[in-house]
This record gives structure tokens, C-alpha cells and sequence, in this order.
């Protein structure tokens, strides 16, 4: 036994789950098997059970150990009662598979799922005993890298990551490999050296080859590259044909719950919608669909091969998916004699989604969530959430007659242009509902008590979406708004919660942060901030401390409206959709005009389908209008 | 068909809690296609279980679940197919058919034979140890104090100790002790809870302690 299994396991009796540690999950892998072989940590910075429950780092790991001479494996941010006795043991941040210290690796990776997960990177790199920052590594050390939906604005990481790679992982990552087998035969071999290999792959950003000029009031201006190798625009990756792409049907099964516990069936990626706050609506674009044929076989393989009796069918809007009815019927067909259940986890609002939602819990009705994001139809129509109260009314109808009495109404304050009137709006729909729910169901039929849950978060202006010039509201408005729907939210059937202000003003200004934000980041992760997302954990007050140690102010880049002819610290990152599009879709957003999915009408022109290789794979609506 | 198995818990499994291990042995079984019987139709549930919750950190050579099926298999079939389902650390060392008739394994089982490992900070005196030992089970009474989140109860554990043997050992910071527990409906007593007594009534300082179930005695 290692020394370092050794000392893992004398700890493991003195903290709390620890299952999380151990690894040899079902299907996982068994670790390094020769001394040749490119080692690759993959790191979710957050604790095990949600680190886990991420599909994008599983098809991640399942490829990279498909791959010949390579050896991935797993690591998750400790909690901090182990943290504390690792430190005190000292034991190093070690791989689930194999006990092996990261500081060993060849390459660590992290996904940015999150910006309040960048304390826990510090803090996994500190606990490694890896420098944190890119430049005080040397040779001895991994490449640090990372991808993910955050790293679409990688400048608040930038000192910390060695290069990012931006959007579909699957063949990109392959790429870095082979020039990493390449580099690692050279006799006379400098990081340097492989940086400049790999910042000539497309999709892949070195941000030490890049500089950022601040005017002398402390305004961005711009972001150049210093070498001839880093390309001037970094842009996104696609795979096009998930047919094709991998999937990891050998479905790894933990041995302690985690919040997804169930197989994650990746129906498609990409949603058209066009929600204008929505980021990942953007960074996923076009949609891909896989065919039934294919998602077939892999979600029976995949039950085949874990032994769970749960598949969701994961997508961004998973009723979106061309023949989602008739996929459900087949799928349920072959799993429903094996006790195996089929769900969605997201309905769209429309009696359609209540019916598919209908077939698929025919016996337990936990309950429905829908999100009409605004509260009325104005505000509906300025983020383009097409969605009428009628639909809504008519959609909660459906519900209520088909037996559900439990629907949680899902809502975002702070939005561009929101006055009282819409919060207002939020509060009708909410009695409205009520209302409908007791026009529906006659007294002797109600089983159990209706319960109609509003929750709210905070708009955060997300980089690459049509509303990232918009400013946050400031905390004491967060505050009032939230007041005021508490106060109006109130009764036996109504109940209302909402998010932490604190944490979505942090939130704000990272992800609309430039470079200067990495050492705001750092300070903080120094006075002690991890786990940020976890509310009780999170220290708003060292936040603030660290920015004004700084010479930031937080509101500057949170609360602040950016003019569009402004230079963006994320100029240099296209996501394959233009900024004349995002501009247009801001434009149509403050004259109240709606801009319907390209799938159901023509071409928008948001810049990502080049109508060759690239394009909108979403079913059949598409072939008639390209 | 009623299936008994008797399994062990070894390694890094110690580390799962009986809850995670019944999930484990659910997933194993619909892995390796064997049909479990179910029960109750609005949310069902397998018809499986097992003997005696072993405790979070313990390992066991000596477990017993016992597993409904729909279908007649040879037990030796079931074997094999459900060991080829099953993680490091579990193994399944014998399968026979019980009579469907028969009482549960819960309500049958009357005691446990555990093996307790622990390292001290002070040289270990085992004739010491002995008579402290002596010493607790010539009372009629001895009570100890359980805390749970909510609740404070007491307990008095002699009538649960059937034995303790106290064993030799080669290293003089090392103490070793077999202890007979009765165990079933009636409840029952974690040796380490014995140990933790015995800690604190002779002074010492234990380090590392490790646990091992290394049989459960069934009617």
C-alpha cells in the first residue's frame, strides 16, 4: 500500500462521508497501469456529490481512457473537515483511482461550471501543492488547464490557468494529447515550448501570451496577443454529428447518493430559443441532435451497464427534441417491465410538456416546474421568453386535472427595464394560478393540499448573451424587490424563495471581469473563501475586503451599463455566434420586439451555422427553412 | 425462490453505510439481470435484507442478506452471475435456497462475534486491560450514554456482552479483543462503544481502532 493510501485511510474514520474519497465507483477506472502513459486529472471543484453528478466531465473521463497510453482520472474539492485533516496529516490532494498525489500528473483539468467555484480551484491547486499561479510553474508541475461554460470569459482565471479550451471538449482535447506526446519526446523541452504548440489549435487560448491595456482611468481597452502564434480571436469548438461523438454508456455508479443519481441521457445540445439573458442558450448553439436510433441504444446500454432504475432525458429544454413523445413511448416500452422510470427534468410551458410529464409518473405526482422567467407580458416580450399567461394558465389547467396539486412558478428579478409592476405581474400570475387550481378541481377531489412555490434569482448579466451590457441591479434594490414579493407572497397555499443577494453581485462581477479580477480572486481564496456557492459558507465580507485591497469597486463591473461600442474583456473569445447579432437581439429587446426560434421560422442569422458542415441539427423543421 | 447469501465487507467498502450497501446490492442484482421480487405497488421496493446493519467503518466476513427472485435459478448460477456484478470489496461466499416460509433473517439472528484492533499511545498492558475488563462484566448494570441529533438515551450494556476475550498481541502499542454480542430485535451494542468505555475508565489513549465482524449467529 502507498504511503499515501496509507495515510488516506487513517483519515477516512475521522470524517464526515467518507465514501466520498475512496473511489471505485462501478465502471470507474482502475487508474494508471503503466509508467508510460499521459496522466490527466480531471477536477470538478466542488464536493463529490455534485462534482459527480456532471455529465460533461464524465463523457471527458470515458474518452481519455478509451485513449491508447492514457490514463485519466478523477478529483473533487474536499470538504473542508477533510481538508482540515489532510493538511494536518499531510496528505496531499490526491486522484480517487490510485492514491497518486495530482502534483503528479501530467495535465490537470478543470471544468468552470461556475464562477463561485474559482476559491475551491485555488484551493484544490494550493492543497496539491501546485503553484497557483501560472507563472511560478515549472517543468515539475502539471499543465493546468480548463473549459466549460464559464471560461467563455476565461480573464478573472487568467493567472491561474496555463491555457483554456473553449467548447466541445471531445475532440479538442484529443488534439492537446498527441501534442503533448509529441512535446514530452523532445530532448530540450520548456512549458513555454508547449504552450506554442498548443495556441496554434483552434478553440485553444493561452492567456500568458495575451496582454490587456486599461486606459488611465482604469477602463479596459483591449486584449492583444504578444506572440505570432496566439490568434488575435480565440474561437469556440463544435462537434457537429453527436451521433458520432462519445458517450459514456458505461454509466459510473457511486456508492453514495449524489444529487443526479440516475443515468443522464444527452438528448441533444443546443437550444434556439433564444432567451436573451440566457448564456448557455449561446454557447451551445446550433442544436445537435442525436437520432432515437442512436439514443436508444446508448440508454439501453447504459441501464445495461450501471444498474440504475432512472434515466432523465438531459438537454437544455428536453421537450424540444424532434419526436420527444414517440422517444419516450419506445424508450418506455423496453424500461417500464424492468423498473426502470424515464423523467424530464425541465417542462416547457405548454399542456404538451404536462402530458409527456403525464406518461412518464403515472403512479407517484411529485411536483411540476415551469419558468415564465417575467412576471408580465411586457417583460416577457423584452427577454424574449415566448411564453403568454394564457399558456401558462392553460398549462397549470392541464396539471391541476391531471392530479398534480404541487407547481413551483420559476422567476428572475433585476431584469432590464423591471419596475414594481412586474413584480406585481409576478404576484397575480402566482394568485392566478391559484385561482385556476379551485376552478379545476372540485373540493372532493382535491388530494392533499395545492402548494405553489414562486422562486426567484437575481439577473446576472452573462457575457455573450444580448443583455451583457445591462447592468446588475445593486444589492439594496435585490433586497427591496425581494421584500416586496415576501410581503404580497404570503397564504396557505403560496410560498416564496429566493436567492442570496450577496452571492449574485459576486457572481456578476467576476463573470463580467477582466483581468484584474484574478487577484481579487486570489485575495479572497488567501483570507479564506471557499465553497461560495454554498450560502452558509460563503464570506461576503472578505469579498469586499479583497476587492478594496484591490483598488476595485465591485459595482463598476456588476452594476455598470456598458455602452455596445465599448471595448469587452471577452472581445477576443467568439462563441461562433457575432456581436452584430447580440447587438440586434439588445436593440429588438429595448423596442419590445420578440425574435422567434429559427427552428419554427427562418434563419435569424445569430452566425453560427455556416449551412455546410455546421449547421442547426434539430429535426425536421430545419431542413425546410435552410 | 428465497435466496440467502452470505457476503464480505472488505477494504475501502467499510467506508459505505448499510443504506449505500443495499443500493450497491439493488444495482448488482439488476446488473447481473436477476429478477428480485418486489413489494408494494405504489412505490416499489425489493424484496431484500439483510441480517444486521453492519456500522460505517466496519468491515465483516460474515453478513447475511437474504433476496427474494421471481424465478427458480440454480443457486450457484445466482452466485456467479451476481459476483461478476459486484465492486472489490464485496464478496458473496455462499448462496443457498431457504424455505419461503421461514422468519426473516432479522428475527432470527441472536448474536455476533466481533475482532477489535486498536493502537494505543503508551505502551499497551494486556493483563491490565484483562482486569478492567473483569472488572466491567462483574457488574449487573453499566451504563453508557447515546447521543443522536435529537436525543440522549442510556443504555445498559451487560446484558448484551456475552464474552470478551482479550488476546495476545506482538507489538506492544497494539491491543486486540474478541467480543460474543448479542445482537437482533432486542437491539444491541457496538463493540466500539465497549472499547470507547473501556478507553475512558482505564486512561488510556487509543489512536487508530479498527473494527471486523467476523460472524453473525442465526437460529
Amino acid at each position: 500500500m502507498s504511503i499515501y493510501r496509507k495515510k488516506l485511510h487513517e483519515v477516512l474514520p475521522q470524517v464526515e462521508k467518507p465514501a466520498r474519497y475512496i473511489g471505485g465507483e462501478w465502471n470507474s477506472s482502475k487508474g494508471s497501469q503503466s509508467e508510460a502513459s499521459i496522466k490527466i486529472a480531471l477536477a470538478f471543484p466542488e464536493v463529490y456529490e455534485v462534482g459527480m453528478s456532471h455529465l460533461g466531465l464524465r463523457i471527458l473521463y470515458g474518452l481519455l481512457n478509451q485513449r491508447k497510453g492514457t490514463t485519466a482520472e478523477r478529483v473533487y474539492a474536499p470538504w473542508p473537515d477533510m481538508e482540515e485533516k489532510m493538511r494536518q496529516e499531510g496528505l496531499p490532494l490526491f486522484s480517487l483511482e490510485s492514491v497518486t498525489p495530482i502534483k503528479e500528473f501530467d495535465i490537470l483539468g478543470f471544468t468552470f461550471q461556475y464562477e463561485l467555484t474559482y476559491t475551491n480551484i485555488l484551493n484544490m491547486l494550493n492543497l496539491s501543492g501546485i503553484p497557483i499561479k501560472s507563472e511560478e510553474r515549472t517543468l515539475e508541475h502539471p499543465f493546468v488547464i480548463a473549459g466549460g461554460p464559464t471560461a467563455f470569459n476565461p480573464e478573472p482565471m487568467s493567472a491561474f490557468i496555463d491555457f483554456f479550451v473553449l467548447g466541445d471538449g471531445e475532440e479538442v482535447i484529443i488534439e492537446v494529447l498527441d501534442l503533448y506526446e509529441q512535446w514530452n519526446q523532445e530532448k530540450e523541452k520548456s512549458r513555454q515550448g508547449f504552450l506554442m504548440k498548443v495556441a496554434e489549435v483552434p478553440g485553444i487560448y493561452v492567456p500568458s501570451f495575451y496582454k490587456s491595456r486599461y486606459s488611465p482611468e482604469g477602463d479596459f481597452l483591449e486584449t492583444v496577443p504578444l506572440m505570432e502564434v496566439a490568434p488575435p480571436i480565440v474561437t469556440r469548438r463544435v462537434v457537429q454529428d453527436l451521433n458520432e461523438a462519445y458517450f459514456p454508456v458505461q454509466w459510473m455508479v457511486p456508492y453514495i447518493r449524489i444529487v443526479h443519481d440516475r443515468i443522464m441521457l444527452e438528448l441533444f445540445r443546443g437550444c434556439t430559443r433564444g432567451c436573451r439573458f440566457c448564456q448557455a442558450g449561446v454557447l451551445y448553439r446550433p442544436r445537435r441532435e442525436r437520432t432515437p436510433e442512436k439514443l436508444k441504444d446508448l440508454c439501453f446500454q447504459a441501464v445495461d451497464h450501471s444498474g440504475y432504475d432512472e434515466v432523465s432525458l438531459s438537454s437544455l429544454s428536453s421537450s424540444d427534441y424532434s419526436g420527444v413523445e414517440h422517444l419516450i413511448e419506445e424508450l418506455q416500452q423496453q424500461l417500464q417491465p424492468r423498473g426502470v422510470k424515464v423523467m424530464l427534468p425541465s417542462l416547457r410551458v405548454d399542456s404538451f410538456s404536462v402530458r409527456l410529464a403525464q406518461t412518464l409518473q403515472e403512479v407517484k405526482k411529485s411536483g411540476l416546474t415551469f419558468a415564465p422567467e417575467a412576471g408580465t407580458q411586457r417583460l416577457r416580450d423584452i427577454i424574449n421568453k415566448n411564453v403568454t399567461e394564457e399558456d401558462l394558465l392553460n398549462t397549470v389547467t392541464e396539471a391541476f386535472k391531471a392530479g398534480w396539486n404541487s407547481i413551483k412558478l420559476y422567476f428572475m428579478i433585476g431584469l432590464p427595464s423591471e419596475k414594481d409592476e412586474d413584480l406585481e405581474g409576478i404576484v397575480q400570475l402566482a394568485k392566478k394560478v391559484v385561482q385556476r387550481f379551485k376552478e379545476t378541481v372540485e373540493e372532493k377531489n382535491r388530494a392533499g393540499r395545492l402548494s405553489i412555490t414562486v422562486s426567484t434569482s437575481t439577473f446576472v448579466p452573462k457575457p455573450h448573451t444580448p443583455f451583457q451590457w445591462e447592468p446588475q441591479i445593486s444589492m439594496e434594490e435585490v433586497k427591496r424587490k425581494q421584500k416586496f414579493l415576501k410581503e404580497k407572497l404570503k397564504g396557505r397555499k403560496l410560498s416564496y424563495s429566493w436567492h442570496e443577494p450577496e452571492a449574485s453581485l459576486i457572481e456578476a462581477v467576476i463573470c463580467r471581469g477582466d483581468r484584474r479580477i484574478s487577484e481579487v480572486i486570489f485575495k479572497a481564496w488567501q483570507m479564506g473563501c471557499k465553497f461560495d456557492s454554498w450560502s452558509e459558507k460563503l464570506e461576503y465580507q472578505k469579498w469586499m475586503q479583497s476587492f478594496s485591497l484591490c483598488g476595485l469597486n465591485p459595482e463598476t463591473f456588476a452594476c455598470r451599463r456598458i455602452d455596445t461600442e465599448e471595448a469587452l474583456p471577452w472581445d477576443h473569445i467568439h462563441t461562433g455566434v457575432t456581436k452584430k447579432f447580440l447587438i440586434r437581439e439588445y436593440e429588438r429587446s429595448m423596442e419590445g420586439r420578440t425574435t422567434p426560434d429559427c427552428r419554427e421560422n427562418h434563419c435569424q442569422g445569430c452566425g453560427i451555422c455556416n449551412f455546410e458542415g455546421l449547421k442547426d441539427m434539430g429535426g425536421s423543421a430545419i431542413e425546410t427553412s435552410v | 425462490m428465497k435466496l440467502q447469501f452470505k457476503f464480505s465487507k472488505e477494504g475501502s467498502l467499510r467506508f459505505i453505510s448499510h443504506l449505500d450497501l443495499q443500493q450497491l446490492f439493488i444495482r448488482a442484482f439488476r446488473r447481473a439481470k436477476l429478477p428480485v421480487a418486489v413489494k408494494g405497488g405504489f412505490s416499489p421496493q425489493p424484496k431484500m435484507s439483510f441480517a444486521s446493519a453492519l456500522p460505517l467503518g466496519y468491515t465483516s466476513s460474515g453478513e447475511y442478506l437474504e433476496v427474494e427472485l421471481t424465478e427458480d435459478l440454480p443457486p450457484r448460477e445466482v452466485k456467479e452471475r451476481l459476483a461478476a456484478q459486484l465492486p472489490e470489496g464485496i464478496y458473496v461466499n455462499q448462496v443457498e435456497e431457504v424455505p419461503s416460509e421461514k422468519p426473516s433473517l432479522m428475527s432470527r439472528l441472536v448474536s455476533a462475534l466481533y475482532l477489535i484492533t486498536f493502537t494505543t499511545v503508551q505502551p499497551f498492558d494486556r493483563n491490565v486491560f484483562e482486569d478492567a475488563v473483569k472488572e466491567v462484566l462483574q457488574n449487573e448494570e453499566v451504563i453508557i450514554v447515546r447521543r443522536s441529533k435529537k436525543k440522549v438515551k442510556q443504555l445498559n450494556i451487560i446484558p448484551y456482552i456475552l464474552n470478551i476475550e482479550v488476546l495476545p498481541t506482538n507489538n506492544q502499542f497494539r491491543g486486540e479483543m474478541r467480543l460474543h454480542l448479542k445482537s437482533g430485535p432486542g437491539g444491541s451494542v457496538k463493540p466500539t462503544e465497549i472499547l470507547n468505555l473501556l478507553e475512558k475508565q482505564n486512561s488510556m489513549e487509543i489512536l487508530e481502532r479498527k473494527a471486523h465482524r467476523e460472524a453473525l449467529f442465526i437460529e
